[in-house]
């Protein structure tokens, strides 16, 4: 994959640095230290010294005996491929075949060795330079075409971190996020909520899901999210990285189900329970997958929560799952409901939809029909689930998407909200009171189950 | 012989305590990785000649190797 280094004007930001730059940190750790940090320079925190010609040496010897610094040497690794993940212990590393030496900004900074150091003319070092996050070619040029300028904000340049962090996420798995369709963003604008939320009747109703739990198990929330300032939210993770969604599934699919009833400025509503309380459980890493048993332990910790709603868009093409029905019937016997999504493979409902005591739903799409991808045979009730506006991670705030992904957190929604009207509602009760009030489509039930969920 | 280690889940019956029986789980060459109280699970590592010896374990009503989830096919995110 080619790269390029996106070319910025060198600054000191020796006062910027900060955690999550050492030598082992991800780029995911990087990002999210610059988000924590409000950086906008694009700098992962670390710092390159390139040493003078012939220098390097003497150079390495400094670092070492001059600075104190525990350091790896590129040649002591096979064909000199350097994983940095694998150097948790090192201050620095030193690349001697291009004489530069990438330093962690904690070690850098203790030791005056940053990008606003004064090098004495003796020194072996020719310059000290920040290290910036580096793109492929088509990363920076969406980057630059988000920001949608040639001479972009420097404020906004975050917004480029986390669109190519999104970018890269969606070439390593082969997916594409739906782009987003003006048409419809025009038409939530003049709704005053988006066509999901219409269709479902989400607007007029009086409910809110006040006193009611909805878990979402998906890839975290962006915490820091302007959108859900104030409310309770509850988070745990079981995939060994921190809530923080930097994917944006999952941020997308808790806007829809608990977002705010009224978004600043001219968002349309695109949040269904906006009282809820909010449990976000991130079962599925920043790539978007499992890791271990980690969709099960968070089932379990939304029971062990008694969280009345449990939603879950995730799955995968496999046949019914004992455990996966196990927990599902577990939720009921203590009066929860289990909602999945059915997949988006154009093929039979996939896992844990598939369970028989686990609430399968399909997609539709504007004109009310199956979605091309949605999975479809054992399927309770439809939703929208294409070009579907809410919430993703800071600084982007707003995207579209596409999916059953999109349509089960509309029946969490909706679900939270019935189960606001009557304590009696839970568990299978609420299953079968959202097939009941579902809206008739044409389609087949094999396709859109009962019909479109409605809000009471 | 090289051993095909995974992870699998165990689906009990709610019969015994699922401490007990993630002990049974560990005579029959399992590693317990969690056990999930409230939905009757433990999720564990091992081969298949382990989940055999797992199926005759009391309380258990079925080992099935973990499939694992994610977001969505591409497409469809």
């Amino acid at each position: 994959m080619a790269s390029r280094k996106t070319t910025r004007t060198r600054k000191a930001v020796a006062a910027s640095d900060g955690g999550g730059s050492q030598i082992s940190s991800s780029a995911e750790e990087m990002m999210l230290a610059a988000l924590a940090r409000g950086d906008d320079s694009f700098h992962t925190g670390r710092f390159l010294a390139t040493y003078k010609e012939g220098a390097f040496d003497a150079g390495y010897k400094s670092l070492t005996d001059e600075h104190g610094m525990r350091v790896a040497d590129a040649r002591d690794f096979d064909n000199q491929a350097v994983s940095l993940d694998t150097a948790s212990s090192a201050d620095a590393v030193v690349f001697p075949e291009i004489g530069v030496a990438l330093i962690g900004g904690d070690a850098a900074r203790q030791r005056g060795l940053t990008a606003s150091a004064e090098l004495a003319t003796d020194s072996a070092i020719a310059s000290i330079d920040p290290e910036y996050f580096v793109f492929h070619h088509a990363v920076a040029d969406e980057v630059l075409r988000t920001l949608g300028t040639g001479s972009p904000n420097p404020g906004e340049y975050l917004r480029g971190f986390l669109r190519a962090a999104e970018t890269i996420a969606r070439d390593l798995r082969g997916a594409g996020i739906t782009t987003p369709a003006s048409d419809h963003e025009e038409q939530a604008l003049a709704l005053g909520a988006t066509w999901g939320l219409v269709a479902c009747k989400v607007p007029p109703s009086t409910r809110s899901g006040a006193g009611i739990k909805v878990a979402v198990l998906d890839t975290g929330l962006d915490l820091g999210h302007p959108d859900f300032a104030g409310r309770a939210i509850t988070s745990a993770t079981f995939v060994g990285q921190p809530v923080q969604d930097l994917h944006s599934h999952g941020t997308h699919c808790i806007g829809t189900s608990c977002g705010p009833q009224a978004p600043a400025g001219s968002t349309p509503r695109y949040g269904i329970a906006y009282r809820a309380a909010i449990f976000a459980g991130k079962v599925l890493n920043n790539s978007g997958g499992s890791v271990g048993g980690s969709v099960l332990a968070g089932m379990n910790w939304a029971v062990a929560n008694r969280c009345q709603v449990i939603s879950m868009s995730l799955g995968s093409q496999a046949p019914v799952q004992p455990y996966y029905t196990a927990a599902g019937q577990a939720a009921l016997n203590n009066g929860l409901l289990m909602i999945a999504a059915a997949g988006n493979a154009a093929a039979p409902t996939g896992a844990p939809a598939n369970s028989p005591t686990i609430f399968s739903v399909a997609a539709v799409d504007t004109n009310l029909m199956p979605a091309s991808f949605s999975n479809f045979g054992k399927i309770e009730i439809s939703a929208p689930g294409v070009n579907i506006f809410s919430s993703v991670p800071r600084p982007t705030r707003y995207g579209f998407k596409s999916g059953t992904s999109m349509a089960t957190p509309h029946v969490a929604g909706c679900a939270a909200l019935w189960a606001e009207t009557a304590a009696t509602l839970r568990g299978t009760s609420l299953w079968n009171k959202l097939r009941q009030t579902a809206k008739p489509l044409s389609s087949p039930a094999t396709a859109v189950g009962a019909g479109l969920v409605q809000a009471p | 012989m090289a051993t095909n280690k995974r992870d699998w889940v165990v689906t009990t019956s709610g019969d015994r305590p699922l401490d007990d029986v993630a002990m049974d789980l560990k005579q029959s060459g399992f590693k317990v990785a969690q056990l999930h109280h409230e939905i009757g699970l433990i999720t564990v590592e091992g081969d298949a000649a382990a989940a055999e010896k797992a199926r005759k374990v009391k309380g258990v009503t079925d080992v099935s190797a973990n499939v694992g989830a994610d977001v969505g096919p591409p497409g469809s995110t």
